[in-house]
């Protein structure tokens, strides 16, 4: 799955909901910001940085947290689905003339 | 647990914890598990007069096995008789508000309780519930019934809690959240075009609530739903204007974004309402565009 591609519709609201998804799976399979580091690399600052949503993922990352965490590909659309929705609605509160006032 | 020499606060939040058992009759037995205590420390803390202090963590324990807030046991509003309701005869109980007139389906509001979920986390997604005085664990059988009350209020607290008005009618469009897996969906699903998918909502009006009087009036190029909300059954209801205006405009964006679920844009209706002596008249219609441009695959 391509981050950008789920994030293309609004990267600040993606990264938040993904953010959260992941600290909640990390919570779920009782692992520290310190056995997770372990694993990829990252620092737990960094860690905490994109579990509140304040770091950029690159697609390297993004797949390893997919594999890690066994994130489901289901979730992720309907995580970009939400973003998408937002999209579209602002969209058409600006264009659409039967958009309630 | 840590049981703590009494601060004014600490001395409140107890009393009010004491008041909520006694008030509610939570049989003591009962009561270690509501609070997250054992059985040893809760006796030590019951008899002890208000010289031994519960935590903060016992106020908010408790308060989620009844399914009502932290600052509701605080200020000792709840509705005991609700409360007794749940702790004796059912946890799902609802409170008199909702439980009169059950016409609607919780599965209409089902999907904007995942979106807090996802978007504030499970804890935010439960407080409102609580807030509410539902119990989160209602949400488990979509087929649960509820008075129209509850999603007024809802609306509400979403908006007391800092909900803009964009991010509200954005939850018109969220319903795929929690319908993906129902059959309902994939009726939705295999309709290819707008007259198929209204077709499917003009055939499916009882899956989603008994509030209204509805009438579906469908051609190639239009889709009108005609409903009556009589007062007649509806005395229950908080009549306040902008409440309901408030309920009629997530109605008629939601009308809307059902094509979004057959991968159809979604097209926003036009609508008229009449309030007259008998109820409101509504009619709300869509005009499916002639070339509808293609939803983008996040797959």
């Amino acid at each position: 799955m391509q981050i950008d591609k789920l994030s293309s519709f609004n990267k600040r609201f993606f990264k938040k909901i993904l953010g959260l998804h992941i600290s909640q799976k990390r919570r779920e399979m009782c692992r520290s910001y310190e056995d997770v580091s372990l694993a990829t690399g990252l620092s737990p600052r960094v860690l905490r940085m994109i579990e509140t949503g304040h770091k950029n993922l690159s697609q390297e990352q993004f797949d390893f947290f997919i594999s890690y965490f066994e994130l489901d590909s289901n979730s992720l659309i309907e995580m970009s689905r939400i973003t998408h929705v937002q999209y579209l609605m602002s969209l058409y509160k600006e264009i659409d003339e039967n958009y309630p006032a | 647990m840590k049981i703590t020499q009494p601060s004014s606060l600490l001395k409140s939040q107890s009393e009010s914890v004491r008041n909520l058992i006694l008030d509610t009759g939570l049989p003591l037995n009962r009561a270690p598990e509501a609070l997250g205590m054992s059985s040893s420390d809760f006796l030590q803390w019951w008899s002890s007069y208000g010289e031994l202090c519960a935590s903060k963590i016992q106020l908010k324990t408790v308060a989620q096995f009844l399914g009502v807030t932290e600052e509701q046991i605080m200020l000792g509003k709840y509705d005991a008789e609700s409360l007794r309701t749940r702790i004796f005869v059912d946890p799902l109980a609802l409170p008199e508000k909702y439980s009169h007139n059950q016409f609607s389906y919780i599965r209409t509001s089902a999907h904007i309780f995942k979106y807090l979920a996802i978007s504030r986390g499970q804890h935010f997604a439960d407080s409102i519930a609580y807030k509410l005085n539902v119990s989160p664990l209602f949400y488990q059988n979509l087929n649960n019934r509820i008075s129209l009350n509850y999603f007024i209020d809802l609306l509400a607290i979403l908006e007391s809690q800092g909900f803009t008005q964009n991010e509200v009618d954005s939850l018109s469009g969220l319903l795929f959240l929690s319908w993906s897996e129902s059959p309902l969906f994939m009726k939705f699903k295999q309709a290819t075009n707008y007259y198929d998918c209204y077709l499917t909502l003009a055939n499916n009006f009882k899956l989603f609530d008994d509030n209204f009087i509805y009438k579906s009036e469908l051609d190639k190029n239009h889709y009108s739903m005609i409903t009556f909300l009589p007062y007649e059954i509806h005395n229950h209801f908080e009549w306040q204007e902008c409440k309901m205006n408030k309920l009629f405009r997530y109605r008629q964006l939601l009308l809307g974004w059902f094509p979004y679920l057959s991968g159809l844009p979604p097209v926003i209706p036009t609508v008229s309402h009449q309030v007259k002596p008998d109820g409101i008249h509504s009619v709300c219609t869509v005009t499916f565009p002639r070339s509808p441009l293609t939803l983008l695959s996040l797959t």
